[in-house]
């Protein structure tokens, strides 16, 4: 038993200030010195920072000493809190003995709040409710215990009171940490077993793995080996995670740290593997080993055929660092070579897009996100189907299934009525709804996935004004009456373009996807038809009008200056675009059918 | 030592009214117009020290130009008193109370003179929010031919809010009972700011188009030959001299507020707020506000933009000089331009798509080796 050591996490929904309370934490303690600091010291990527969200987990130790002059180390693990993440998350939460959990006390109690606190709850975590925000004029502290209590069903009278922002209740904070957190257990004597809780790449050091040691001893220069993978690696050098890392030479049962081991990728070494020596192997692993499972599908291309090296370049580097991304080379017939990918949900969709465009220089068209559908087939065959051109002839299908997710809305009260709309409108079937504060409401609802995919959240967000909150859980697969979608344009089927769709709402879905296109496609030289067809049947159509003229009335002195400027903006513009036959389809045309009103 | 040829223009800022489509730079006419009479001949004599330019057009334009003084016109020609000065143009507002003395400019040296009759049906004038009526631009014309003009340009505008092919037809008809030496036709731009750029009112691009192709029709039906998008001559030796000039790349000095010059490898342009411009003047610098060198690429981006608008084309040694290929089979495709020896030219329909095919030829531009 490590009596002075204290692991543990902070969870919270977004914006209701994990970043900022760590900041303070890492202040308080004088870990990180004035000159070094900075706002998110934690979040380390340019897509964290500015959405102010984290993706990747990782870990500091701060050291404090209690009021008897008692010195303690506090490892605290700092993850995501995003559903996507969430087997991240878990592992992050099975490193710890407890966590904070962070309320907005404006905000109340969040969806995201209340999934998280399962998690901390499935892991046996002691949890400490932390009032964030005190110092907000809109604070409402009584309302937030009252929620706390009731939603969360946790003591309110345990609850820390703090503001991130000022300080206020930091010190309190610290001491209840020290005092109502458990130290770690496991056994120094043990073979060594250590937990990798995240990993990241290292273009000089290789892949650093994130580890809490459990049990035993962990020694630079000595021979490891990861248990649910069966590879074998050397230490060349382990540590503490401060601000930087500190190397040092032994890594006991309860320490969090990190290693680096000759590690050439980060699949190699996955949230969730056990690290046992060489000599002295472990019996048993930690368990709670898992791949993560893709459940949102798309198809990368990038805009110009010729960047298809580039692109597969990029992928191959991104992979180093995000063991979740999985991908394969596609050829599209009207877009040519791109990468059909697995993502763990839509954030890290637009995670790994903004990464490859940010990162990598890349310009890419991304196909419609689409789930896993399972596709029982007459012959007895089951297969799963993530790519709409993949569908198997509807006379070979004896059945269709969809996935299904439990979601849980928070949300004030007043705005029950669109919500329940929005929700019932995308498929949502056994319905419940229960107060969970005076003036707040909690839905629960179970729907398909794939009504999640695009726009949900954006939708929920405007028709809540940002009140409402969402999060969900994977609820198995169920029967779905589907069918497949084709779009032609110019005659020509665009297979990028095609998409599974509930067969009751295929008619209005191919008409809007048909409109969609109209606006996003420019006009060319010659008429465009745009039509919608199941199986061959044409089931909604549009028609671009031809371009009549394309020029300016008048071009004298000044104007040639401008209009050149013109032609050459038009040409960087047309290198967002694809061409398809004869037909110029822009970037933002293929999420475009996707849009509803 | 060789002379270079060149073009002038003259900019004057001022205007009873601003038009409801105008973007130009103009502003209410002051009473006294001296100061910037002044202006405009100091930058005049500042910029024409050289010795070696070769005038041949000098252009009038405006804002009103007829607001200055026929003599202050007078003396601007007098001074560049260049023996091979071809084209002297003014540009005039035909509403009869400004009671323009036609004569006097025309012996102040004024060869043609472009005359802003936009639409011969007041209430496409009223929505123009031009000053004058169709009656005073029929007696207008009428005063100017006999005042001993040559060279006469008439403007129309089409594609008005309203304006269906049948209107325009009578628009054109009439243009043509004066058979005028020259006729530009402009397809109505909304310019953002201008009242009807606010309200955003056009007729269709198809009804546009249809006119466009009906201009065509009744002018080249009439003899008139359509060089350019907007442009029509009678004959060619009344093509604009002044504006090819501006399409051919031959240089020119513009001098007035918001005037643009080009040297050949730069394009430079002056501070359009009066006041800043006379100031600039006073204290003996040039009232020049930014300017721009003209790279080879820069160049050959100019030649597509304005090539493909008019009956000349784009001469493919043109671009070979600054260093660039052009492979036009795929041009040739479209269908919307011949390609005759070293020229791509646009037939009728073609010049209406001229900025697509700028587009197109721009991105099979391929750099020459050595260059």
């Amino acid at each position: 038993m490590r009596s002075n050591i204290r692991n543990f996490c902070i969870i919270a929904h977004i914006d209701h200030g994990k970043s900022t309370l760590a900041d303070r934490l890492l202040q308080v303690t004088g870990s990180v010195s004035e000159r070094e600091f900075h706002n998110q010291m934690l979040d380390s990527m340019d897509i964290e920072r500015e959405r102010g969200i984290t993706i990747k987990s990782t870990a500091v130790t701060m050291y404090h000493e209690n009021t008897e002059g008692e010195k303690f180390q506090l490892n605290l693990i700092d993850t995501p809190g995003h559903v996507d993440f969430s087997y991240e998350v878990s592992r992050a939460l099975a490193s710890c003995e407890g966590a904070l959990l962070v309320v907005d006390a404006a905000q109340g109690v969040e969806a995201q709040t209340v999934a998280n606190l399962y998690k901390a709850m499935e892991q046996e975590l002691e949890i400490i409710p932390v009032v964030n925000k005190i110092d907000l004029p809109s604070a409402n502290i009584d309302e937030t215990l009252y929620e706390i209590d009731n939603e969360l069903g946790l003591d309110p009278d345990g609850a820390m009171h703090v503001s991130a922002k000022t300080g206020q209740g930091i010190e309190e904070l610290l001491e209840a940490i020290i005092e109502r957190i458990p130290p770690p257990s496991g056994d120094a004597d043990a073979p060594l077993r250590a937990r990798v809780f995240d990993s990241i790449f290292d273009p000089y050091r290789g892949v650093i793995a994130y580890i809490r040691v459990v049990d035993g001893v962990m020694r630079s220069d000595r021979d490891i080996s990861l248990m649910a993978m069966g590879n074998e690696y050397r230490v060349e050098e382990i540590g503490h995670l401060g601000i930087k890392r500190e190397k040092c030479e032994l890594l006991t049962n309860g320490d969090v740290g990190y290693v680096i081991a000759g590690i050439k990728s980060v699949s190699d070494v996955r949230s969730g593997e056990t690290i046992t020596t060489k000599l002295n192997p472990a019996e048993k692993t930690l368990g709670g080993f898992a791949q993560a499972k893709p459940v949102v599908f798309s198809s990368l291309f990038p805009i110009s055929s010729e960047d298809y090296n580039d692109l597969a370049l990029a992928m191959e580097k991104l992979k180093l660092n995000d063991a979740s991304l999985i991908y394969e080379k596609v050829n599209s017939v009207g877009l040519g070579f791109g990468f059909r990918c697995g993502f763990l949900g839509l954030l890290h969709l637009e995670v790994v897009q903004e990464r490859l465009e940010r990162e990598f220089g890349m310009s890419l068209v991304l196909t419609a996100p689409t789930v896993l559908y399972r596709v029982s087939l007459t012959n007895g065959e089951i297969k799963y189907i993530d790519n709409p051109n993949l569908y198997p002839d509807p006379s070979r299908i004896e059945l269709t299934e969809e996935p299904y997710i439990k979601a849980s809305v928070i949300m004030p009260d007043k705005y029950i009525g669109p919500v329940t709309t929005l929700l019932l409108n995308r498929r949502g079937r056994d319905y419940s709804n229960t107060y969970v504060g005076a003036r707040r409401v909690e839905i629960k609802v179970e729907m398909p996935l794939a009504e999640i995919v695009y726009d949900f959240y954006d939708k929920l967000k405007s028709l809540t004004q940002g009140y409402g909150s969402f999060d969900y859980e994977a609820s198995g697969y169920h029967p779905g009456n589907l069918a497949k979608v084709d779009i032609l344009v110019n005659h020509e089927k665009v297979d990028a373009l095609s998409m599974l769709v509930h067969r009751d709402r295929a008619n209005n879905w191919a008409k809007r996807a048909c409109e969609n296109l109209k606006e996003a496609i420019p006009r060319q030289q010659f008429k465009i038809p745009i039509q919608g067809t199941i199986g061959g049947a044409i089931i909604a159509r549009t028609t671009i009008s031809a371009l009549r003229k394309d020029v300016t009335a008048k071009c004298y002195g000044g104007d040639i200056t401008r209009k050149r400027k013109l032609l050459e903006k038009q040409k960087a513009g047309k290198k967002r675009m694809k061409m398809v036959g004869k037909v110029m389809i822009p970037q933002k045309a293929f999420l475009a059918v996707l849009k509803r009103d | 030592m060789a002379t270079e040829k060149i073009g002038l223009y003259v900019h004057a800022p001022f205007c009873v009214k601003k038009c409801s489509y105008c973007a130009f730079n103009s502003v209410e006419k002051p009473r006294d117009t001296s100061g910037m009479c002044t202006a405009l001949s100091t930058e005049f004599i500042r910029r024409t020290q050289q010795p070696d330019l070769e005038y041949q057009t000098f252009y009038a334009g405006g804002g009103t130009p007829t607001l200055l003084p026929p003599e202050f016109w007078k003396r601007m020609i007098d001074m560049v008193r260049a023996p091979w000065l071809k084209e002297v143009t003014i540009e005039t507002n035909p509403a009869v109370l400004d009671a323009i003395d036609y004569s006097s400019l025309h012996i102040a040296g004024f060869n043609r003179i472009s005359v802003g009759v936009q639409s011969f049906c007041d209430k496409n004038l009223k929505l123009l929010g031009r000053r004058h009526t169709a009656e005073e631009a029929r007696e207008t014309l009428q005063l100017i031919s006999r005042t001993g003009f040559k060279n006469i340009s008439l403007d129309l505008m089409y594609g008005l809010p309203g304006q269906t092919p049948e209107h325009q037809k009578n628009d054109i008809i009439e243009a043509l009972s004066f058979m005028p030496q020259h006729i530009s036709t402009y397809d109505l731009t909304l310019e953002p700011g201008t009242p009807m750029g606010n309200r955003g009112e056009k007729a269709s691009e198809d009804q546009c188009a249809e006119m466009y192709h009906q201009i065509h029709e009744i002018l080249t039906a009439n003899g008139y030959v359509h060089y350019e998008v907007s442009s029509y001559a009678l004959e060619d030796k009344y093509r604009s001299m002044h504006n090819s000039s501006y399409w051919d790349r031959t240089s020119y000095i513009g001098i007035g507020p918001s005037a643009h010059s080009f040297s050949g490898t730069k394009r430079s342009w002056n501070i359009p707020g009066i006041p800043e411009y006379e100031s600039a003047l006073l204290k003996g610098e040039l009232p020049e506000d930014s300017s721009e060198e003209i790279t080879d690429e820069n160049a050959v981006n100019e030649i597509l933009s304005i090539g493909f608008r008019n009956t000349n084309g784009v001469d493919l040694n043109e671009l070979d000089k600054f260093g660039f290929r052009l492979d036009p089979t795929d041009l040739l495709h479209t269908g919307l331009i011949e390609q005759k020896g070293d020229f791509l030219v646009p037939d009728e329909k073609g010049m209406l798509f001229a900025d697509l095919l700028a587009l197109k030829a721009s991105e099979l531009l391929e750099k020459t080796s050595g260059v």
